[in-house]
């Protein structure tokens, strides 16, 4: 028997990453090259390596064991078995999991480093599922456009941006030359324009080396972020000092940028 | 529900490469989940069917996993449903160097959408045209009719697949999915209601599947349902020039005989 463990800290709250572990043909779907899944009679799932990568398929029938802190997936297959235990321990604001993995049957002996690699994506894959909640739970269900959950926009979390960008309205594009400490000169010839409080302007130069996104509500920048080739630096503003960095970040932006403008129109 | 947030890769050369990008399953989608892929050729990548706003966290994911999202050339659409195109004003802003690709027939809708796609949208003749990506070509496959009127495949000659659009599409029974078509019969049944009603025409089906022939695909890769590859492009091939679509089925159904 071939056995590969590994370690991740999940930084989400041990009921969360229960709901996912008890959760048995989702976690078990989300395994790495998990390419069938029935829950017809019980659960089933077939992982087959891609061709060009490792000879290795199998249809696995599951069977599931928890005890308090300790679940474990026990797979037969045809050709072999295979048998995952995850072990949680609560810390104060995350949880570590200790994943084990093991493998007996047809080519037990080549599997070693494919094994390691399956137990660690597998690991990622729990630290994912628990750390974020299915983008469903994450749309807001109303608009207020003043209120304001749309305008939640943190430049480090692209579905706060998706959400709002999803409930607006691109009103401009085009090619615009931003001359040293220039991006507020830029947003005073946009804010001659358009008609909008509340503006996304996102801006990118040709080569996509550079590039920025800054929302403002009037001259108040809500979030700014600036990518570099050499860095990405972002900031939601929530308090003195986050206005101070997303000004010191809003004047660094300079050169030819191609720069689309949003505003916020509402809807589900 | 189904839900799996990891891509598969389907072909890789080095060089090549090509991503199935994940599934989910929505509450009102009745198991007719929705793929999407990703095509990279050295540093250019094209973004087939990208897929709407339920999807967009796990493809963005998925697809900045595999190449900066700088890199995307093209978003390819095959048609106007919202299923393939909800999620247009997303990635107008995430793939910001990339061009819109669809029917020629669709790019005044474009706007609807709320983005102004000018400068950044190309609109793909009827007869077809062909895309450079790296150093590989992706060929628009006229699909009118099956079922938009303004309908494109996506070939990508270096893989061999065809990214079929609706062509292919099966909705999975309840607590069922795979990736890639094993029986092809049990797999037809899971079709056939699809294609019956949202296919439009048996001629079009016809002269599509005259076309695919010429291509000779390795794989056939649907935006719902599964994948084909080895024996059963073949039979999935020969199952479509044997099936009646559309009004030709429901004529009378509709209109009275």
């Amino acid at each position: 028997m071939k056995r590969k463990n590994t370690t991740v800290l999940i930084n989400a709250p041990k009921d969360n990453v229960k709901q996912i572990l008890e959760d048995v043909p989702s976690f078990v779907t989300n395994w790495p090259y998990v390419v069938r899944v029935s829950t017809k009679n019980g659960l089933t799932a077939e992982i087959m390596m891609p061709r060009f990568v490792f000879k290795f398929r199998d249809i696995y029938r599951f069977t599931y064991f928890a005890d308090y802190n300790s679940y474990i997936y026990e797979g037969t297959g045809r050709r072999g078995n295979i048998s995952l235990v995850v072990t949680l321990k609560e810390q104060q604001r995350n949880v570590n999991a200790v994943l084990e993995l093991s493998y007996r049957g047809k080519g037990e002996f080549w599997l070693g480093k494919t094994l390691q690699n399956f137990v660690e994506k597998i690991g990622l894959v729990l630290k994912d599922l628990a750390e974020n909640k299915p983008i469903q739970n994450q749309v807001q269900p109303s608009v207020d456009v003043h209120g304001s959950t749309v305008l939640n926009v943190d430049f480090s979390d692209p579905m706060s941006v998706a959400n709002f960008l999803s409930k607006s309205r691109m009103v401009h594009s085009g090619l615009h030359v931003i001359g040293e400490k220039g991006l507020f000169d830029l947003i005073g010839e946009l804010r001659d324009m358009i008609q909008s409080k509340i503006l996304y302007v996102s801006g990118i130069t040709n080569d996509g080396a550079s590039s920025f996104k800054v929302l403002l509500d009037g001259s108040r920048i809500l979030a700014i972020e600036y990518r570099t080739q050499e860095s990405v630096k972002a900031v939601k503003v929530e308090k003195d000092e986050d206005a101070r960095m997303a000004i010191e970040i809003a004047s660094e932006i300079k050169g030819t940028y191609m720069v689309n403008v949003w505003i916020p129109v509402g809807g589900v | 529900m189904i839900r799996n947030m990891n891509s598969y890769p389907l072909y890789d050369d080095g060089e090549h490469k090509v991503f199935w990008l994940g599934i989910e399953e929505a509450e009102d989608e009745k198991g007719i989940l929705t793929n999407q892929y990703l095509v990279v050729d050295g540093h250019q990548a094209a973004l087939i069917e990208p897929g709407g706003f339920f999807v967009f966290t796990r493809v963005l994911k998925n697809v900045s996993s595999i190449v900066p999202l700088t890199q995307i050339k093209y978003l390819m659409y095959s048609h106007q449903d919202p299923d393939v195109i909800a999620g247009i004003n997303l990635w107008f802003e995430y793939a910001p160097l990339a061009k819109f690709v669809i029917s020629n027939l669709w790019v005044r809708f474009i706007p609807h959408m709320a983005v102004l796609s000018a400068g950044r949208t190309i609109g793909i003749p009827d007869k077809g045209s062909d895309f450079t990506l790296g150093n590989s070509i992706i060929r628009a496959i006229p699909s009118h009719y099956l079922h938009s009127p303004g309908n494109f495949s996506f070939y990508d000659e270096k893989s061999g697949i065809l990214f079929s659009s609706d062509i292919g599409a099966a909705a999975f029974p309840e607590g069922e999915w795979y990736l890639f078509v094993e029986d092809f019969n049990e797999h037809a049944s899971y079709m056939e209601g699809f294609h019956k009603r949202y296919m439009s025409s048996t001629k079009a089906l016809r002269a599509w599947v005259r076309k695919v022939r010429e291509l000779r695909p390795k794989v056939i890769a649907p935006q719902h349902g599964a994948i084909f590859r080895d024996e059963h492009v073949g039979k999935f091939l020969d199952w479509l020039e044997n099936l009646e679509v559309g009004i030709d089925v429901f004529e009378g159904e509709f209109y009275g005989e």
